[in-house]
């Protein structure tokens, strides 16, 4: 999992570099860029020949899409992959916004393992509750005590791919509002 | 068209739990004063007040599910939904352990 991360955010580097390289340059030799040659920066290196179809007049910080830049990694289809790797957005966020995401993700990650340990406490109690009874409200019971220690992964997806494409102001309020919503109570219990 | 189906039945089991959650709660709002006053005992305010607010937080939580992802596309509008069953989940096993049930009895 970390090594696949590494590798797509060097590759998500890599385009920026050449796209930020390639507005340096002028249009004259944009054909000369478009055929593969040989790098002056190190022999041996080819640079790849750009297909000409590529928008030239956006925002240089902006890279391509993960999925037309050859991103061999396969699509994440798991939650937990979805909720800490936001190089799925159409636009790529500033390494400000990644740090932010990610000490509110470690906050995140924090309070689901606290929602946990409450949970599993509450699922024993009622399962000596269900042993007697053995009824179906005893069997969604455990269910809905067992998807609360979920509530913040899902909180932290919901915003990731809901906002998608909005500004990173109105994602960190929406995370804002998950940190004050599902702030583990029980937690402070003794300080009360 | 498995899809759609898929989409449905995933739809209408988080519904269900939904409905689970009310039901339940309604069965704590009309038994917990009964087996209070097999004791002698009555509900007071505080009380009363804990035990709406389990019947109300899941019929909420399901609104603002729909409302939120209404102009979203299905797997959102599952998202939504799932997130708010976990987020009431939550509010539910929060309450549970920060309010001790003695405190609903006078």
């Amino acid at each position: 999992m970390f090594a696949c991360l590494c590798v797509s955010v060097l590759q998500g580097f890599g385009p920026v570099r050449l796209a930020r390289l390639v507005d340096m340059g002028n249009e004259k030799d944009r054909a000369s860029r478009e055929a593969a040659r040989e790098s002056s920066l190190a022999s041996g290196w080819t640079v790849e020949g750009q297909p000409a179809a590529e928008p030239q007049g956006g925002a240089p910080q902006t890279a391509p899409r993960a999925d037309t830049s050859g991103d061999p990694r396969p699509e994440a289809a798991d939650a937990a992959d979805v909720a800490i790797e936001p190089t799925g957005e159409s636009t790529q966020l500033s390494s400000g916004a990644l740090v932010l995401l990610g000490l509110i993700g470690g906050v995140y990650l924090l309070f689901t393992f606290v929602w946990f340990s409450w949970a599993n406490a509450a699922a024993t109690a009622n399962a000596a509750v269900i042993e007697t009874s053995g009824s179906l409200g005893g069997v969604l019971q455990q269910i809905v005590f067992w998807v609360a220690p979920f509530a913040p992964a899902l909180w932290f997806t919901s915003v990731l791919v809901l906002c998608r494409g909005a500004r990173v102001r109105r994602m960190v309020a929406w995370l804002v509002l998950g940190l004050v919503v599902l702030v583990p109570l029980p937690m402070f219990g003794g300080l009360f | 068209m498995a899809r759609k189906i898929t989409g449905w039945a995933a739809f209408a089991l988080l519904t269900a739990l939904y409905v689970y959650m009310v039901v339940a709660a309604i069965g704590n709002l009309t038994q917990l004063p009964q087996m209070a006053a097999q004791l002698g005992l009555a509900v007071n305010a505080l009380g009363w007040f804990w035990l709406w607010l389990g019947v109300a937080l899941p019929v909420l939580g399901y609104a603002a599910a729909l409302l939120v992802g209404r102009r979203r596309s299905g797997g959102s509008k599952l998202l939504i939904l799932v997130t708010a069953l976990a987020l009431v989940a939550a509010l539910q096993l929060e309450i549970s352990i920060v309010v001790p049930p003695t405190s609903f009895f006078m």
